[in-house]
């Protein structure tokens, strides 16, 4: 490694982290991580594998029953990110023959860039909409919100929503209390279950409530059919008694509390963002080969209306919708006579990345250093054997 | 997967059983409708050509004749012929014309293969004579149908994975019986009414003692429909209202028989509602892009009142046919009529042109040919290396470029036939990858010129050709298909899966060098030839660099399509995992050399060990049943898996055990200091 006993210590971490052992070592981990997160989603759910393998800082794996601590993909990447900086970047000796190994290594930034962007910034979800229905929304697959407002007759609500991520953590005996001056009562959020269903009272079981409690459930392989739930106490401010309650995710409605006068309603749901345009379905159509129910292609016609300029559009599959950030993908429908109700629906993935194009610019810049360099290696060794040859 | 399944299968029995009933009543009671045929021998050339060249719609696309019958075959009989109890050895195309016009001869022929005489055993028939893997005819195994179908269907509600292999035999004899049915029982509509069907209503329309035929009653549905009791709905179908029973009663046996094929194009200006590759394009199905069978014929003119006569016209030559089938010149002529009708029917819809293409594909077998002369280079380049002479490796290298030509002439004409890039299916992996790794093996010999290169071609063709025609022999399935909507995208196909597949080749020809390298060690091959070593390192570093250049650009590329396509660029899916491993593997080794934790030994046992990376990525990965990718899942592939797994371990081992032993005993002549830094 070169390091000498006198160097400084900031040089000698310098020189470990741009090392080769540590690629090496965390390529290899990388490589161990994806074989096993790999093999561990014929068990678990993707969803599942993704959170404990890919998205942590480590993960405890089970080799024929034995536990076994290994770095999260998350960890692995970050490290992978500061030494390729170090090692692939700055101390890597510049010249003709090593730039096509910088730009290569500049491409991997970039796509570990907008990975990191994706990961942090990005929304996902879908909207599902029938023939004829708009919405400017989209809802989540996997994340949870609890959406307060005050029940109304008519005309638009306003909501107090508490994102899952700070609640999702309070599993059974945690609370967390939220309170907003917009609303009469704080919320004690507590016992939060990741999949469950209301059911009779037992061990593991959260708060009996009107002889009803939330049963822990066994995650669904496919995560998006779990159904999240919490039990709440709704505290009112200007000090009445208050009201325990539960709130399950296949809960049909919202709970509903009265407090001082004025009804309000607490739902349990899966996270719903805002889109800047409406969109409405037209018309969906599927596209099968002749003689067979396979499915060729899937399209649908809608329209877009943003300050209520209206605009008619095709989203089909491989041929999203991309519009203000946001991107709309053909994924799914529902036939009339398949659970649709007599009508056709259709189901866009929807997606809010603003690293959208980060990997087209990575592939190119990392083809274009990878091209530069190994051209550069194969006329050296051609001219060699010539040499050698002659 | 397994309930879809389940239901498919349940209904394609109920279906069968109708049509099986007919056809089994034919097979026993040859012609109960016609009149008596004498014995048929083989057919006349032209006409088979003539038949082979027949269009038909089938697997969502339209194909010739000759592809159907090839497929079918090879589904029942696990190769694309059959032996008649003549002795004659026939093609696809001539068994299905036996089939059709004359099932109560190919009920005779040995067309079903059944791996073990157990499933004989479990069906309760005898089978003395006969090997533990043999073929046996529809007549010999109709005898225990009850029973095959019965253990059949009992053992479909077992998970496939958990059936055992006389389970899993037993329900696809069961299939394979249903479809024999179907062809076999496709034509027995053709002599006309039965007696029994000879009704007030026929008497009516066609005159007293009138036997007509499903063209006669067509021409005629105008008159008829209210004597079935279709009603004014255009959808109604049988059973729409009452009507005359016995008339009912043989149009009902006329659809439940002839539905195995759809034979007969629809008019072309309906075509119009298509899109140009004929694919229907309507909420559900599409009546204008779906071909017709006898059976859907009959339904749209008699039940639901459509107007046909073209298709008409070409049933009545069906009829005309089948009328002179034991007049070999006469049937021809009727047969060239036939052609001439639905191929201009076919033709006006644009849906004809490549069928003689492909009719030409299959017939010049550019794969087979390039499977002997790849092996027949690997035996020139054998003999080469145990007596080197000049001729030998000029001799191998020609062998192998014909080889290869033939294999790429195969490969591009299945581009033009499909209108795709020359990937879209697994079966279609192995071609390219194997073109594209003797192509690359090629350069590297030109580079080097060492005959290394040059003998990994002649294995990598063999090995290649062989196990393409292993998948094929195995899946039985039309290596053709219609693609699942995802990847009807030429643009990707064309980009992220050739360059993948580019990446998948040099894996395996870097790992295939890395063989020559540790096995040479291990049995002192070359000994203290310390360049033969070198330039076998130098192959294998620039194999990996080629490789990794593309295996990283097709998997960025394959998430710039996901982004497209499922709007995301990474979802930790099996399939995007196994191309990862692989570039994380080719940048371990890269870095382990450039870092001088391995030398050239430690590089070639790499490689060894990428070659196997890539095996899982390319096949294990489908073997999970996971994930996003499903349209690319297989089974039955897990035991050869799981064979090279062990095989690769084992020249793992002996690498590993000889590097223990040569590192105790002298420093290895010829092992270079690690590479400076850059």
């Amino acid at each position: 490694m070169g390091n000498t006993p006198d160097k400084p210590i900031a040089a000698k971490v310098f020189d470990a982290l741009a090392s080769f052992w540590l690629s090496v070592t965390l390529l290899s981990f990388l490589f161990l991580l994806t074989v096993l997160g790999t093999l561990e989603q014929t068990q678990t759910s993707l969803f599942e594998v993704q959170r404990r393998y890919f998205e942590s800082a480590f993960v405890i794996h089970h080799f024929w029953g034995v536990p076994v601590p290994l770095p999260g993909v998350y960890l692995l990447l970050v490290l992978l990110s500061i030494n390729l900086v170090c090692g692939g970047l700055v101390r890597i000796r510049k010249s003709t023959m090593t730039m096509g190994v910088i730009v290569g290594h500049v491409g991997i930034i970039v796509m570990f860039a907008g990975s990191a962007i994706e990961y942090s910034y990005s929304q996902k979800g879908h909207s599902t909409l029938a023939e004829g229905n708009s919405t400017d929304e989209f809802t989540s697959y996997y994340e949870w919100e609890i959406a307060i407002a005050e029940a109304r007759e008519r005309g638009p609500v306003d909501e107090l929503v508490i994102p899952g991520e700070k609640i999702m953590h309070l599993a059974a005996g945690a609370r967390s209390t939220f309170t907003s001056p917009d609303i009469p009562f704080d919320l004690d959020v507590h016992d939060v279950f990741a999949n469950c269903a209301p059911g009779s009272p037992g061990t593991d079981t959260g708060p009996v409530i009107d002889g009803v409690a939330l049963v822990p459930m066994k995650r669904n392989k496919e995560a998006e059919a779990d159904r999240a739930g919490a039990c709440v106490t709704v505290r009112p401010k200007s000090g009445g008694a208050p009201v325990p309650g539960i709130l399950w995710a296949g809960e049909r409605y919202p709970m509903s509390v009265e407090i001082d006068g004025r009804r309000w309603t607490i739902g349990f749901a899966h996270r719903r963002w805002q889109m800047p345009f409406a969109i409405r379905l037209e018309d969906f159509r599927q596209a099968l080969h002749p003689g067979t129910g396979m499915a060729k292609a899937f399209e649908s016609d809608v329209t877009k209306t943003e300050d209520g300029v209206p605009q008619l559009l095709n989203i089909s599959m491989n041929k999203p919708l991309r519009e203000k950030g946001y991107t709309l993908f053909q994924s799914g429908f529902m036939a009339p006579d398949q659970g649709g109700g007599g009508r056709w629906w259709s189901t866009f993935s929807v997606v809010r990345n603003p690293a959208d194009d980060v990997p087209l610019w990575s592939c190119i810049i990392i083809t274009a250093g990878l091209l530069l360099h190994f051209s550069q290696k194969l006329v050296r060794h051609l001219r060699t054997q010539t040499r050698r040859r002659s | 997967m397994k309930k879809p399944l389940l239901f498919v299968l349940a209904a394609a029995l109920s279906l069968a059983a109708a049509a099986a009933a007919s056809f089994r009543v034919a097979a026993e009671e040859p012609h109960h409708h016609g009149s008596e045929v004498p014995p048929h021998g083989r057919w006349n050339r032209e006409t088979v050509d003539l038949f082979a060249l027949l269009p038909v719609q089938d697997g969502g696309r339209v194909k010739p004749l000759h592809s159907f019958a090839g497929f079918t075959l090879l589904a029942l009989n696990g190769m694309r012929s059959v032996k008649t109890p003549a002795g004659d050895k026939i093609e696809p195309t001539e068994w299905l014309m036996d089939c059709l016009f004359f099932p109560e001869q190919a009920v005779d022929y040995d067309c079903f293969v059944v791996q073990t005489d157990e499933v004989i055993d479990a069906a309760g028939l005898a089978h003395e004579g006969k090997k533990r893997r043999d073929r046996y005819s529809y007549r010999f195994l109709g005898a225990a149908r009850p029973k095959i179908f019965e253990l059949a269907s009992r053992y479909q509600e077992i998970d496939a994975k958990e059936r055992t292999p006389v389970q899993g035999q037993l329900v696809n004899l069961a299939h394979n019986m249903m479809q024999f049915e179907a062809v076999a029982g496709f034509l027995s509509f053709l002599g006309g009414a039965p007696e029994a069907s000879i009704s007030p209503a026929i008497e009516k329309v066609f005159g007293k003692d009138a036997h007509p035929t499903l063209a006669d009653l067509v021409d005629h549905a105008a008159e008829l429909r209210p004597m079935l009791g279709a009603g004014d709905d255009p959808h109604g179908g049988m059973g729409a209202g009452m009507g005359d029973a016995a008339l009912a009663g043989y149009v009902e046996e006329v659809v439940a028989s002839s539905r195995g094929m759809s034979i007969f194009p629809p008019t072309a200006a309906g075509a119009d509602q298509a899109d140009h590759a004929g694919h229907a394009h309507a909420k559900g199905g599409d009546d204008h892009a779906e071909w017709l069978s006898p059976s859907e014929l009959a339904m749209r003119t008699l039940f639901r009142g459509e107007r046909m006569p073209e298709q008409a016209a070409a049933l009545r030559d069906l009829e005309a046919m089948y009328a002179v089938r034991g007049d070999a010149m006469a049937f021809h002529d009727k047969a060239v009529s036939y052609r001439d009708r639905v191929v201009d029917l076919a033709e006006a819809r644009g849906e004809y042109s490549k069928v003689p293409l492909e009719v030409t594909f299959y017939k010049a077998q550019f794969f087979f040919y390039a499977q002997i002369v790849f092996v027949f280079a690997f035996l020139f380049a054998a003999v080469s290396w145990i007596k080197p002479t000049k001729a030998l490796p000029r001799l191998t290298t020609g062998a192998v470029v014909v080889a290869n030509l033939l294999l790429i002439a195969g490969i591009t004409m299945r581009c033009i036939i499909r209108s795709r890039p020359p990937v879209s299916t697994l079966y279609e992996t192995i071609l390219f990858i194997t073109a594209v790794a003797v192509i690359v093996s090629m350069v590297t010999e030109y580079i080097n010129r060492q005959g290394i290169a040059l003998t990994l071609a002649t294995v990598l063709g063999s090995a290649g050709m062989f196990l393409a025609d292993r998948y094929e022999m195995q899946e039985r399935i039309d290596t053709m298909p219609s693609l699942v909507a995802v990847l009807d995208t030429n643009f990707w196909l064309a980009t992220h899966v050739t360059t993948v597949t580019i990446g998948y080749s040099a894996g395996l020809l870097a790992g295939a060098i890395g063989h020559v390298y540790v096995l040479g060690k291990v049995f002192g091959l070359k000994k203290g030839d310390t360049a033969f070593y070198k330039t076998l390192t130098s192959m294998t570093y620039g194999t990996l660099c080629f490789g990794l250049l593309f295996s990283v650009v097709g998997t960025v590329l394959g998430g710039i399509w996901a982004n497209d396509s499922w709007g995301r660029f990474w979802g930790w899916d099996p399939k995007e995992n196994g191309a990862l491993a692989i570039v994380l593997w080719e940048l371990i080794v890269l870095h382990a050399r450039m870092g001088g934790f391995i030398r050239d030994f430690g590089v070639a046992m790499a490689s060894i060990f990428g070659a196997a990376v890539v095996a899982a990525s390319w096949w294990g990965v489908n073997l999970l049943g996971v994930g996003l990718h499903s349209y690319g899942f297989t089974s039955g592939i897990l035991m050869t898996l799981l064979g090279y797994f062990v095989f690769e371990g084992l020249i793992l081992g002996a690498g590993g055990i000889y590097h223990l032993v040569s590192a105790r005993a002298i420093p290895t002549a010829g092992e270079p200091p690690p590479l400076p830094r850059t």
